[in-house]
């Protein structure tokens, strides 16, 4: 189990072309759908922590190593999702970047990146049917799109804002 | 390329990375500007153009750029081991942070904080649907990128396809793609 954490984080890590979050809809479709570390809910909850603690959107993956096997697999985790990338930049900056330029390696960059907004669109897909199950749910998503797009109100208070709708949603019936 | 003239201790640089890992709240940009503030105008370890730097490689790499800026930024400062002495104190505040709410979850994982997680996910939903516009317009620029998109979106959601498969082969149709233009 900590192997496997490790392993596929490490190679989600390599596909992740795009930044950070082009690493989420395979963080997903790999932990959610293909391993069943943790359930769909139980992701949202993952990426919603990411948005609020500092640093990188990708301490998701300490979450879901936690969930999965305990304190070791949120280690092997976080090593896994963090390790080639930063050594990538290491070795870059030490002076192969000429590796970072490399027309095939751009080229294999644009056909990928496509591929992960797709990937995102059947993660955001598998959370509205399991997730958004009300219209009043429907409401706050369109409404915290609206917000996140229209407004600089940082992401972390409109998913507060989200918890509290559906918290008080709870408390009504 | 270089390492910066200024080296400072090893022990600097960690105190220096664990109070920025501390506070890099809001995304890549926040923190970008939290960097030049603290390396460059506050210590003047830096100049602005080796962050400048720093962004232009590491975007094109694989990855959490953040956390790729920070390791170049590392290196700069002292090489190998500056590079994994920086990235190591940047993440340990929010992995700490995060260690914590994934406890926090275990235990309160029941009915009670069931209806708070709907409400999380749906708004969840909503700053994804965000990240598919924001990712789609930098990264989809041709009709062939539109196609890609989509049959990754199919191959995953209807099919169940190996979503690892999907980028690699997608990556390997950029290829082709590459080569069918002439040499530059």
């Amino acid at each position: 189990m900590i192997v496997q954490l490790f392993g596929q984080f490490f190679l989600i890590s390599l596909l992740a072309f795009g930044g950070g979050q082009a690493a989420l809809p395979l963080i997903e479709r790999v932990s959610v759908a293909q391993m069943g570390w943790l359930s769909p809910a139980a992701f949202a909850v993952a990426v919603a922590f990411g948005y609020i603690t500092p640093g990188p959107v990708l301490m998701t993956a300490t979450f879901i190593g936690y969930v999965a096997a305990g304190l070791p697999g949120a280690i092997a985790a976080t090593l896994g999702i963090f390790l080639a990338p930063t050594l990538l930049a290491m070795g870059v900056a030490a002076g192969i970047e000429r590796f970072a330029q490399n027309r095939w390696l751009q080229a294999f960059g644009r056909g990928a990146a496509p591929a992960v907004v797709g990937l995102l669109g059947a993660t955001v897909w598998s959370l509205i049917q399991g997730s958004v199950t009300s219209w009043q749910l429907a409401v706050v998503a369109i409404l915290t799109l609206v917000l996140a797009s229209k407004t600089a109100i940082a992401p972390g208070w409109l998913l507060l804002g989200g918890a509290i709708v559906g918290w008080v949603m709870g408390i009504w019936r | 390329m270089t390492i910066s003239t200024q080296h400072p201790p090893p022990i600097e640089i960690a105190g220096c990375f664990l109070k920025l890992g501390a506070q890099g709240f809001g995304g890549l940009g926040a923190i970008l500007a939290l960097l030049t503030h603290d390396l460059v105008e506050r210590r003047r370890w830096l100049c602005e153009a080796d962050i400048t730097e720093a962004l232009t490689y590491t975007k094109l790499l694989p990855g959490s750029t953040v956390v790729q800026v920070v390791a170049y930024l590392g290196w700069k400062l002292r090489g190998w081991a500056g590079g994994a002495i920086a990235t190591a104190a940047f993440l340990l505040p929010a992995f700490l942070v995060m260690l914590g709410l994934a406890v926090g979850y275990r235990v309160l994982s029941s009915n009670v904080a069931l209806p708070l997680m709907k409400g999380l996910t749906a708004a969840i939903v909503g700053l994804l649907i965000l990240t598919i516009w924001l990712l789609g317009r930098k990264n989809i620029a041709s009709v062939g990128g539109i196609l890609i998109a989509l049959g990754a979106l199919i191959g995953s959601a209807y099919f169940g396809m190996n979503p690892a498969a999907i980028v690699v082969a997608s990556g390997c149709l950029g290829v082709l793609a590459e080569a069918q233009k002439e040499p530059p």
